[in-house]
């Protein structure tokens, strides 16, 4: 091999050596903070939630602002299990308040968004024992996820590098 | 061979080797961070299947009945279950899958636990109905029977078996000198005198301390009322305007009829809990002193009279003899050690088996399920409080597979009166035993059980309160003037007995609302062997 190849084969080694790795290293870690931040505005909208029994468009508003500030896309998904009113029937001391026994259905994003929308208030009200979750999953490509399917990683359009998922019962009954 | 050869092969060998390693610890960090996130998760459901125990046990009039329990835990059990679920939900996870991760549920009660885990319905030899629920040799998830924390102890003519507690009740069984024996009580050691003076530990507890009230939801007027009431066997019974005493279930009034009446109108009137509770003890005690003293670690056997190999089962000291100033309820009592070795003995021994069955019978691919480690301090908590404990095992992470569990402490139950759990009310608010404030009051002073202080809720938006108090709040809604406990400088256990002790010379009066609230509502508690008159 001549003089000349063997340099531009260097030159593009070292490009990718001095660009192209540390802008991915980065990228990944920027991915990982991003996850945290993502993580933790899942858990403090949720718990919110959870412990005032109220959802509110507000609230909501400023959970997806704060996810967006990590600059990617997100798609927020909701669900609220309602505790039924009507009791499991497995005795005769049947109470419709009992948590963990009773019917439950389930009301998902956009019917939660319909009532927030709905409302004057912009509220969405829970009872004590009815299950709350959100979850968030980006939709475009972070910059990570560019590089890997550009260079080593087979990735499909709908995967996702940063999700986060928070749920549990709501301990207080709300008002609007 | 020129320098950018060199260069070149250096880059080619290097290259690899670094995505290699990059690779490897990229994978280290999501297993960590997989089994962290699962842990959370895990510690997040139990969490919410304890309130929702919580819960059903305060909106329920029944929940200290077996029956009624064993629901409020199936219900909790399906709670952890769905909101494990739930958590897990963005890896496509269902109730029923997530199930088969979780071997055993316990529930740490008052004398005993429960597990919940699967099991293989048996129901052999029953003739068998073709539109029966349940078949014989199906797999079903449930609440195991009961079982106690007891121990059996071999001694000269004593052959008995003795069921602890999370505190100092106890029930004896079997026969002492060849007469048979089944005795329950609590526990507190030797008192002045050889009869009951009115004392306990110094303090003198009245035979009268009033009436005491509290707000219900009455069913008839719909409406909230304040009646007199007293706790008998864990019910309460309330006396209205009428001189009617009557009880609620599940919110309905239900009279007493009037053959009974009169007993718990002069109970009502002037309740004397309290004293009838430290009377008791008196004679149950001074029983157990009189008959069991010679007892020691080593006479404590299994159920085939084999000896134990644990630790807390050897050695010569004796479980119903303090030396010195020890009182059983000391935390450095042998009768504490003992007490906590055969309740973390009797856990252990049975988990460890539900947990290998679970793995022979039921595990789904190739994970060992074994029982966790639990760690001294979990350990700790579960001897002290109602706990419950949940294993999740076997879900692949990476490079591991997850084998965690989580404990969580439930201090509102209506299965015992813990000592922390005791609220003093003064100047309508009620505070923390430990509160600096509270120090240097002397009237006006009264002891109820933290569960009194829960809001009831009725529907979606109706709720009361029993006591009309609100939460201090130095003591209550943020504890920053609570005093510290360790008050001997001699003998520190930093422990709540400690500061009492302390508080006896200090406030007698604080000392004595204390303990006669301690009484009152231990007396008052369900307890299937009811305590010897």
């Amino acid at each position: 091999m001549s003089d000349s190849t063997i340099t531009i084969i260097a030159i593009f080694v070292a490009a990718i050596l001095m660009f192209i790795f540390p802008l991915m290293a980065m990228s990944d870690r920027t991915d990982d903070m991003s996850q945290l931040s993502v993580q933790t505005a899942t858990t403090e909208f949720v718990d919110n939630v959870r412990t005032t029994g109220v959802l509110s468009l507000n609230n909501y508003q400023k959970y997806v602002d704060s996810i967006s500030a990590t600059g990617n896309n997100y798609e927020v998904e909701m669900e609220a299990q309602i505790l039924d009113e009507n009791p499991g029937k497995k005795t005769t001391q049947t109470q419709s308040t009992k948590i963990g026994e009773n019917v439950y259905y389930s009301q998902y994003t956009s019917q939660i968004m319909d009532e927030l929308n709905k409302n004057s208030k912009g509220t969405y009200t829970l009872k004590e024992g009815d299950f709350f979750s959100a979850s968030a999953k980006n939709t475009n490509a972070t910059i990570s996820q560019q590089l890997k399917s550009a260079f080593y990683k087979v990735t499909g359009n709908d995967t996702y590098s940063i999700s986060a998922k928070h749920g549990g019962i709501v301990t207080v009954t709300g008002t609007k | 061979m020129k320098i950018q050869s060199l260069a070149i092969i250096f880059i080619i060998i290097i290259i690899p080797m670094s995505i290699i390693l990059s690779e490897y610890l990229q994978s280290q960090i999501n297993t960590i961070n997989l089994q962290t996130s699962y842990d959370s998760r895990l510690i997040g459901a139990t969490y919410d299947a304890v309130r929702a125990f919580q819960l059903n046990a305060v909106s329920s009039s029944t929940n200290d009945i077996a029956a009624s329990k064993i629901r409020d835990i199936e219900a909790s059990a399906t709670t952890f279950l769905t909101s494990l679920a739930n958590n897990f939900e963005d890896s496509g996870t269902s109730r029923n899958s997530i199930q088969s991760y979780v071997p055993a549920i316990v529930y740490c009660l008052y004398d005993g636990y429960y597990i919940y885990s699967p099991y293989t319905n048996d129901i052999q030899g029953v003739i068998e109905n073709e539109n029966a629920t349940y078949k014989d040799g199906q797999q079903l998830t449930g609440v195991k029977p009961y079982i106690y924390y007891s121990c059996r102890y071999i001694k000269g003519a004593i052959d008995v078996v003795i069921t602890y507690s999370l505190d100092n009740y106890i029930t004896i069984q079997g026969t002492i000198g060849g007469e048979s024996v089944n005795k329950s009580g609590y526990y507190l050691g030797k008192f002045e005198g050889t009869s009951f003076n009115g004392k306990y530990n110094g303090v003198s507890i009245s035979e009268d301390e009033g009436t005491l009230r509290e707000n219900i939801f009455d069913s008839e007027t719909m409406s909230v009322q304040n009646y007199a009431y007293a706790k008998i066997q864990g019910t309460k019974y309330y006396l209205d305007n009428n001189n009617n005493v009557f009880r609620l279930l599940n919110g309905e009034k239900l009279e007493v009829s009037d053959n009974n009446k009169g007993e718990y109108i002069d109970l009502i009137q002037r309740n004397n809990s309290a004293y009838k509770f430290y009377e008791q003890a008196f004679k149950f005690s001074d029983y157990v002193n009189k008959n069991l003293q010679t007892l020691t670690y080593n006479d404590a056997v299994d159920a085939d009279g084999n000896k134990i190999n644990a630790n807390g089962f050897s050695g010569d000291r004796t479980i119903f003899n303090e030396s010195g100033t020890i009182k059983p309820e000391d935390s450095n009592s042998n009768f504490t050690e003992h007490r906590t070795a055969v309740i973390r003995y009797a856990i252990e021994k049975n988990l460890t088996t539900a947990i290998a069955n679970y793995n022979k019978n039921f595990a789904q691919g190739t994970a060992a399920f074994a029982m966790p480690n639990l760690s001294e301090t979990d350990w700790y908590k579960i001897i002290n409080n109602v706990s419950l404990i949940t294993f999740m095992q076997g879900l692949p992470i990476g490079n591991k597979v997850y084998n965690g569990y989580a404990v969580v402490t439930n201090n509102k139950n209506e299965d015992f009166v813990a000592k922390e759990s005791i609220y003093i009310v003064s100047d309508g608010q009620y505070h923390s035993i430990g509160d600096i404030d509270l120090q240097s009051k002397t009237t006006g002073l009264k002891g109820y059980i933290n569960l009194d202080f829960e809001r009831h809720t009725l529907d979606q938006t109706n709720y009361y309160y029993p006591k009309e108090e609100t939460g201090c709040y130095t003591s209550i809604i943020n504890q920053t003037s609570i005093d510290t406990y360790d008050k001997n400088p001699n003998n520190p256990n930093n422990d709540l007995d400690e500061y009492l002790t302390w508080l006896k010379s200090k406030n007698p009066q604080l000392a004595q609302a204390y303990y006669t609230a301690l009484g009152r509502e231990r007396y008052g508690m369900y307890r299937y062997n009811k305590l010897d008159e």
